[in-house]
């Protein structure tokens, strides 16, 4: 009887981490995560079917991070348009040309890479307190710490900003050039 | 390419390039699926790994997945475990020899 309970207890489990596997996997792996799914068919044993679910989850991550950071390029340009403005705002007796220029370059890499546009957002906005921790320059922040964040905000708005542009560009059909 | 990589050429190789299933590649090389699964997908995207689905004759189960080295994946696991067998010959102590 305990062990039909391990037994249901497992199988409920690894239903569940099946599901989370085959959810997280990017579509185009996502043949991958059926074919891991399908192999515990073939377990009989419990716990072992439990550990070859876990693994599917491991997978999942493993192939997600690799997706993420797999456009070297976009992430070396946000990486150097997020410390330009960080070094812009340090040395700037006002917040305008740092707001200005998140909200620009936010919306550049969220036009040019729309997907998990997030990234960017991250990216730019968490640039100044990478620069500050790093060379240990608080400048105009020595006062309120806490406030090297706020950069997030007009990230955000330029990435949702450069998504929406996308969106309506994306209504109009484009004309083939050279025509 | 790393030892785990190695491990899966090595099981792909030994049968004579047949076709093989997940769980029986795990239990060979004593990989868990986290770590097989992502090289048997990276194999398959180099081009050295086919795969195909089979149905089972069981009613309900769904159809599992096999995998093979194709030729150029077969080559290439030549090379790669002749140079990784010269490369732990080499590391050797001399005293060993």
């Amino acid at each position: 009887m305990r062990v039909d309970v391990q037994e249901f207890l497992a199988n409920a489990v690894a239903r569940c981490l099946n599901r989370f596997t085959l959810a997280l996997l990017p579509e185009d792996r996502r043949a991958w995560g059926h074919a891991l799914v399908a192999e515990q068919q073939g377990i009989t044993n419990g716990l072992e079917r439990l550990t070859w679910a876990a693994g599917g989850i491991v997978m999942s991550v493993h192939e997600l991070m690799r997706a993420l950071f797999s456009d070297r390029p976009t992430w070396v340009t946000g990486l150097a348009l997020g410390i330009t403005s960080a070094l812009v705002d340090l040395h700037s007796s006002t917040r305008s040309p740092y707001i200005g220029l998140l909200c620009a370059f936010g919306l550049t890499l969220a036009c040019w890479r729309p997907k998990w546009a997030w990234r960017w957002t991250f990216l730019l906005g968490l640039s100044l307190p990478a620069v500050v921790l790093a060379t240990n320059n608080w400048g105009p922040y020595s006062v309120d710490r806490f406030d090297v964040f706020y950069g997030l905000v007009p990230s955000t708005l330029g990435t949702l900003a450069g998504l929406a542009l996308r969106s309506v560009s994306s209504w109009f059909p484009h004309k083939p050039v050279g025509h | 390419m790393s030892s785990q990589t190695v491990a899966v050429l090595q099981a792909l190789k030994g049968n004579g390039c047949t076709w093989r299933y997940g769980y029986d590649l795990s239990k060979v090389t004593g990989l868990k699926s986290g770590t097989l699964y992502p090289i048997l997908s990276r194999l398959h995207d180099e081009g050295w790994l086919e795969n195909k689905w089979e149905q089972s004759s069981e009613q309900g189960r769904p159809p599992r997945h096999l995998y093979r080295l194709t030729a150029i994946g077969s080559s290439a696991a030549s090379r790669a475990l002749k140079t990784t067998s010269s490369k732990a010959r080499a590391q050797r102590p001399a005293y060993e020899s």
